[in-house]
């Protein structure tokens, strides 16, 4: 098992924005980490009217390599806009 | 013979870690909001980052004490909150954390078996350093690593098999005494450098193991600071910052999940509204709750570093300029009143 952060932006269609996030997120944390990777935290931490929501997440990755840890990339990291 | 008194209206409120609210982005400074809140709605549902004043408390029946990962759940009529008499905390310390500062631990769980009649223990210590890492977003936000999950899991499992029903765990964090973000903190102008990985760790175990979970961070004391800010005065109390996590938790809900049959339960569509920072608006607690139709409260004196707002999401809220006004919108709702027939203009219905 280990932590990895993703960051992406999403344009939402028309209607509730929860499921439109959730649906995309859950899609781009299996591209990005593979079919054992569950959302933990994320949140909205942008927006801009051309490139839409800025979202920021932790990823818990279960899988073979349980027993490692990866640091996750030095790149723009998750802002936990969440409850703790 | 029906009661005269106005039912409760259950609230969410919730202050986002880790992103520098001035309100509530500090060492529990979103507890006056919190009573405040209880007292206006009659009952009110938050998270330990509101409540968490290290040595510092406030206990209140009206108050449910929810870690995040489980409030997002709630709020989205997944889990529901059972109150219980008191739960059986279990403290699960971080194997990185030095001996005499575990025993200053350990003394806190007993001072508070003594002093306050918690149900308390056992005590467990994790099979591997859990290795807390500290991370700034580009934004200022603070987030956290965990180098071995997995041990902080199995020390989780170990104390609900030893009879735990809610566990506050402690792990060693990185102390930094000369950081320029701690000083700007202690000052009342920065972010809580520590509450992003304290989010990870709590939402981590509570997550996997489905019961009451909150954290402290093990951390050397720090030098006098004759400037220190109110906010983080709390923090700088005790050897500790357990006492406020133990009290939380001793009478946390239990969490069901829906469809919840347990008598008494507290339902996430009974929600009567939410409350959060106006910028602070894109997570997913609020976002389910306004999807569910609950009234939002949006307060705009409490900013941060987020500019996440109703508009750029296109929702609908209740405007508040404090948390003051917010209260007030609160006991609007719960006494049946319009908050539109308060503020002037008036709009016709057209």
């Amino acid at each position: 098992m280990r932590l990895e952060p993703l960051e992406t932006w999403f344009q939402p269609a028309p209607g509730p924005l929860l499921s439109q996030l959730q649906a995309f997120l859950e899609a781009t944390a299996e591209a990005q980490a593979g079919s054992g990777a569950r959302l933990l935290r994320w949140a909205i931490t942008a927006a801009e009217p051309g490139r839409g929501l800025k979202l920021e997440a932790v990823l818990v990755v279960d899988g073979p390599e349980a027993a490692g840890f990866r640091e996750p990339a030095p790149q723009p990291s998750p802002l936990p806009a969440q409850p703790c | 013979m029906l009661s005269a008194a106005v039912a409760p209206l259950p609230t969410l409120l919730v202050i986002p870690t880790g992103v520098g609210c001035a309100v509530g982005g500090y060492a529990g400074d979103g507890l006056p909001v919190a009573r405040l809140l209880a007292a206006a709605s009659g009952c009110l549902v938050t998270h330990p980052n509101v409540m968490n004043a290290a040595s510092l408390y406030w206990s209140d029946r009206r108050i449910h004490y929810v870690e995040g990962w489980s409030l997002d759940r709630f709020a989205a009529g997944r889990l529901a909150l059972a109150p219980v008499a008191s739960q059986r905390v279990g403290l699960l310390l971080d194997a990185a954390i030095e001996p005499d500062l575990a025993l200053r631990h350990r003394q806190v769980a007993e001072a508070c078996r003594a002093s306050l009649g918690l149900r308390l223990g056992p005590v467990v210590v994790s099979d591997a350093p859990l290795g807390v890492g500290l991370c700034s977003g580009s934004s200022g936000a603070s987030w956290g690593t965990l180098a071995r999950p997995d041990a902080l899991l199995r020390a989780g499992e170990r104390l609900l098999a030893a009879g735990a029903t809610a566990v506050a765990v402690v792990a060693r964090f990185p102390d930094d005494p000369g950081s320029e973000a701690l000083a700007a903190y202690r000052r009342g102008a920065g972010v809580d450098a520590l509450a992003g990985a304290e989010a990870v760790i709590s939402h981590l175990l509570s997550r996997h193991l489905g019961v009451p979970c909150a954290h402290a961070p093990a951390l050397d004391p720090l030098p006098l600071d004759p400037a220190l800010d109110p906010r983080a005065a709390a923090e700088e109390l005790g050897h500790t910052f357990l006492p406020c996590v133990l009290v939380g938790l001793s009478r946390a809900p239990d969490l069901l999940n829906e469809p919840a049959l347990r008598g008494g339960c507290l339902h996430g569509d009974e929600l009567g509204a939410v409350v959060a920072p106006a910028g602070a608006l894109g997570g997913e607690a609020v976002l389910a709750c306004v999807e569910r139709g609950v009234p939002l409260i949006a307060v705009a004196a409490n900013p941060c570093v987020l500019d996440v707002g109703a508009e750029a999401l296109g929702l609908t809220v209740l405007p508040a300029a404090g948390y003051a006004e917010a209260a007030g919108l609160v006991l609007a709702l719960r006494e049946g009143l319009d908050p539109a027939s308060l503020r002037r203009p008036l709009a016709g219905l057209g």
